[in-house]
């Protein structure tokens, strides 16, 4: 067991390594990479001065040593606009976007869970139809339309929700609804599929033939089975939550990792672009190491390998 | 009677011997979707080149003009923006960048990492552990993070969008051939082959390609809806295109600073997004219901009658 | 002599993408308790869909028709509530492929055990006592140890002699064992179908044995039918049957068993179409009467 997790940070922490790497390429990929970080009216003289601040007039594979000495360091340059080391920003920028996505994957989960069941247990009824057919438009609703709409419902129509903000879980409402959008609309199909596939099964039948009751073998039986797929595909997700929180920061003005990017963006800050993607890099690598050690536990199977 | 000739077979017919097209016509949202689609693709073909100028000039005197009435022409029938461009055909030509965008986002990344995972399957080795670890990569990273940082060094344009949506799904279509790759890779078909001294490139042309094939194709298909509403944040983001691109995310950003004064402006091209992209999501559903046996049946008959119907 | 189980004019269809399937067709037999038949045929014969159909599972996409009556009662129609009452208590059934049949992430304890306090409304400390007891029972060594064993640590011997206990947890007057032996070695396969008549004996229950190997029918049944392209061909006592074979689709089953032919150049494949030929009933005087008596075959 040891050994897995061992194996598994290792190979994360050279993917993120990759990551960052490619991040460093990219922002020498343009002839003047200082363009990147700074503004677009800077005089030559600055450019000048940033070439040598930050070594770009070195050759490329200098350049490359520093960058990674300054990687192993965790010194991922000073924010010009944050005045202050970028990876200390894109840390500080974590918790809320962490607490955001929790909440909304959790919320996406159970409720994928159950209408993924019910569609799975009354298979080609009209509930099920009913069901597949939501889910399939829930997933066609771009969010950042999604979250647009409800504010001019809930917040400008009906005065009900505020805009922005981030203090009161009034605050919290619609971005955690708008995170949950493409989670629930591609989750809730992937449940029933894994609960139509566990209830065709060979221990359904032989518990169906043993006079068990449909709610029984659904929720005792095929659920547990399941869960393990389900359990898959919410990993994965979890990456695209940091989209989501991009989007949800872009349009209430959210605090995060959403508002950091796009700040970032928006104020020519290459550096801390850069260490946000380290940091989410590391975050989605350590979640997905949890998933498959829950995964271990959850399935018999697996767990003595 | 052998075994096989106990199959009742039904009277015969045009929809008798196109068992396909027979399940479409019993499948209205299927039908309804394609013909959506169909009209989008028609749409975005036929029509720029006659509305295009109409449909980027600007005019002040109608701006902000609601939807809903005729009185100033048909295309003003979804209201005007900012500019007092029309919000129809703005719509119509945003549908052949969308449609544009998806179709070659979605083809360039599904044969890439079709092949991509076909040859690291069937090689392994180093190949195939750097390709994966590649791959990996390209999974770790949010796509519109990655979108993001790309677009911010490379300038806006619908060449670079179609190429980082076409690169940030590419390790879907490579996971699953290689995954396929890797177990037909040992069955018996492969090794005789190989042993009438078929060099790789054959194998995998002749003998593994085509098996895999179906499964990518499904998976495109469930792509299209998710690479349209991703290429739409892009745009809405900012960083995806530029006027005189014009792109149905765009259309809903354009609207946000007038969100509460004219809606129209944001909600209809969003409208036009959720249904194509529903479209494409239904069509994919579909198609993969029909290659189910147990569910197929429910396409043949129109409703199961209730004395088949067992718990 | 009032019969446990009494099947008239079974017919089950199958609706496919191709058209109606006609998976069985007037289907007929009688079994009395203490009894053991064996259904024997081919693959594709309608022998699976037949004892698929006594338990009800025939599901979504088949039509059932005819009577099944079981202790004096038609379950043909009956609403699922009722089917479920009979299902395990009544009648029970053993799968071919027994590592399918058990749920992987449950243990095995924990899947005997809930048959009991589920239908039984037991406790939980009863029902594992009585889970170990049919542990041992079936034969399985170290059942106190086992118990706690998820199925994949099982072979496939144990596996179906796990089946074969939750089979039997609610005492069923009939057990239903469609091919239980197929998947095994023939060694085990031995062990299995000397279970089956060992617990035959001290229960008094009916079996139906599902096979598609005359030989393995030999060593656990009295009475068979033969089945081929959904329906009976044949019926009698097992000796009969095998001496005396009338319709020609059994004596081509009984030339195309190796054991039977001396040199393999004399094994004769089965021809196509033989259902065309009327189906043969053994004639009254030959049909048990009472409690059949054991058939010692070697077992």
């Amino acid at each position: 067991m040891r050994k897995f997790v061992v194996r598994r940070l290792v190979t994360g922490i050279v993917t993120v390594l990759g990551v960052v790497v490619i991040v460093f390429f990219l922002g020498r990929i343009t002839g003047s990479p200082a363009a990147l970080y700074l503004p677009e009216n800077a005089s030559q003289e600055r450019y000048e001065q940033f070439n040598t601040e930050y070594g770009l007039d070195q050759p490329l594979l200098v350049q490359f040593l520093r960058f990674l000495g300054g990687v192993v360091r965790l010194d991922f340059g000073d924010s010009i606009w944050q005045q202050r080391p970028a990876l200390e920003a894109a840390l500080s920028a974590m918790p809320p976007t962490l607490g955001l996505a929790a909440i909304a994957l959790a919320l996406s989960v159970i409720v994928s869970v159950v209408l993924g069941s019910l569609a799975a247990s009354r298979r080609f009824k009209s509930l099920d139809r009913a069901i597949t057919f939501g889910s399939l438009t829930i997933a066609s609703i771009p969010d950042f339309w999604f979250a647009l709409v409800c504010v001019l419902f809930f917040a400008i129509y009906l005065g009900v929700l505020p805009t922005s903000g981030y203090d009161g879980v009034d605050a919290w409402i619609l971005p955690v609804a708008t995170m949950m959008l493409a989670p629930v609309g591609v989750m809730t199909q992937v449940v029933r599929g894994a609960m139509i596939e566990a209830l065709s099964s060979g221990y359904v039948q032989n518990a169906r033939a043993l006079g068990f009751s449909q709610r029984r073998l659904v929720y005792r039986h095929a659920l547990r089975n399941a869960a393990l797929p389900i359990l898959s595909v919410a990993g994965d997700r979890a990456a695209g939550m940091v989209n989501g929180a991009i989007i949800v920061s872009a349009i209430f003005a959210f605090p995060g990792m959403g508002a950091l990017v796009v700040g970032a963006v928006l104020n020519r800050d290459f550096f801390v672009l850069q260490a946000s993607v380290f940091v989410v890099g590391i975050a989605v690598v350590l979640l997905n190491v949890i998933v498959d050690l829950t995964y271990a536990v959850a399935d018999p199977r697996v767990r003595l390998d | 009677m052998s075994n096989t000739e106990r199959i009742v077979r039904e009277e015969d017919g045009f929809l008798t011997r196109h068992p396909k097209l027979r399940m479409l016509s019993n499948s209205p949202l299927a039908m309804a979707s394609v013909v959506w689609l169909v009209l989008l693709v028609l749409t975005g073909l036929i029509a720029p080149p006659f509305i295009g100028d109409e449909a980027n000039r600007q005019v002040l005197s109608l701006r902000f003009v609601p939807p809903f009435t005729l009185d100033h022409g048909f295309e003003y029938v979804l209201g005007a923006d900012s500019l007092g461009r029309p919000m129809l055909l703005q719509i119509i030509m945003g549908a052949r960048t969308s449609m544009t965008v998806a179709f070659f986002a979605v083809a360039i990344s599904a044969l890439t990492g079709f092949a991509i995972g076909v040859v690291s399957g069937y090689f392994g080795g180093w190949l195939d552990q750097a390709l994966m670890r590649i791959a990996d990569i390209l999974h770790t990273i949010p796509s519109l993070l990655l979108a993001l940082a790309v677009l911010y060094v490379l300038e806006p344009s619908i060449v670079n969008l179609i190429g980082v949506l076409a690169v940030t799904r590419i390790p879907l279509y490579l996971r699953t051939s290689r995954a396929q790759t890797l177990e037909l890779r040992e069955r018996v078909f492969v090794e005789s082959s190989r042993a009438m001294g078929a060099p790789a490139w054959r194998i995998m042309l002749r003998d593994i390609a085509p098996m895999s094939l179906p499964t990518i194709r499904t998976l495109a298909m469930l792509e299209v809806g998710t690479v349209i509403l991703a290429a739409a944040s892009l745009s809405f983001l900012g960083i995806g295109l530029q006027r005189p691109d014009v792109d149905w995310g765009m259309l809903v950003a354009d609207g946000r600073a007038y969100l509460s004064s004219a809606w129209w402006v944001t909600v209809f091209p969003g409208v036009v997004i959720v249904i194509t992209a529903l479209a494409a999501n239904i069509i994919s559903n579909w198609l993969r219901a029909i290659e189910d046996p147990v569910q197929s049946v429910l396409f043949i008959r129109k409703r199961p009658r209730e004395s088949e119907v067992t718990a | 002599m009032s019969s446990l189980l009494s099947v008239t004019d079974l017919e089950v269809d199958f609706h496919t993408v191709q058209g109606r399937v006609e998976a069985v067709r007037g289907v007929s037999f009688d079994l009395a308790a203490g009894e053991s038949m064996a259904i024997v045929g081919e693959s594709g014969s309608g022998k699976s869909v037949t004892s698929l159909a006594l338990l009800g599972l025939v599901g979504e996409v088949g039509e059932v028709r005819g009577r099944i009556v079981f202790q004096g009662r038609d379950l043909v129609g009956v609403p699922e509530a009722e089917l479920r009452d009979v299902r395990g208590a009544g009648v029970s059934l053993v799968f071919q492929d027994s590592l399918d049949a058990l749920n992987p992430v449950y243990t095995v304890g924990a899947q005997i055990s809930e048959i009991l306090r589920v239908r039984l409304g037991w406790s939980r400390q009863r029902a594992r006592e009585e889970a170990l007891h049919l542990m041992q029972q079936v034969g399985i060594p170290d059942a106190h140890k086992r118990i706690g064993n998820y199925p994949h640590q099982f072979s496939g011997g144990m596996r179906q002699r796990i089946c074969i206990a939750m089979a039997i947890a609610l005492k069923p007057k009939l057990l239903v064992a469609d091919e239980p032996t197929t998947a095994l070695d023939v060694t085990v396969q031995a062990e299995i179908l000397r279970l089956l008549r060992a617990l035959q004996r001290e229960s008094g229950m009916s079996l139906i044995f599902v096979t598609h190997d005359l030989a393995v029918a030999r060593l656990i049944a009295t009475r068979i039918i033969v089945m081929h392209g959904g329906r009976v061909v044949e019926r009698g006592l097992i000796d009969d049957i095998f001496d005396r074979p009338r319709h020609p689709y059994t004596k081509a089953l009984l030339a195309a068993h190796p054991g039977r032919v001396a040199s393999w150049k004399d094994l004769r494949p089965i021809p196509e179409n033989l259902t065309d030929e009327a189906p043969v009933d053994a004639p009254a005087d030959q049909l048990p009467k009472g409690p059949v008596e054991e058939i010692a075959h070697g077992i």
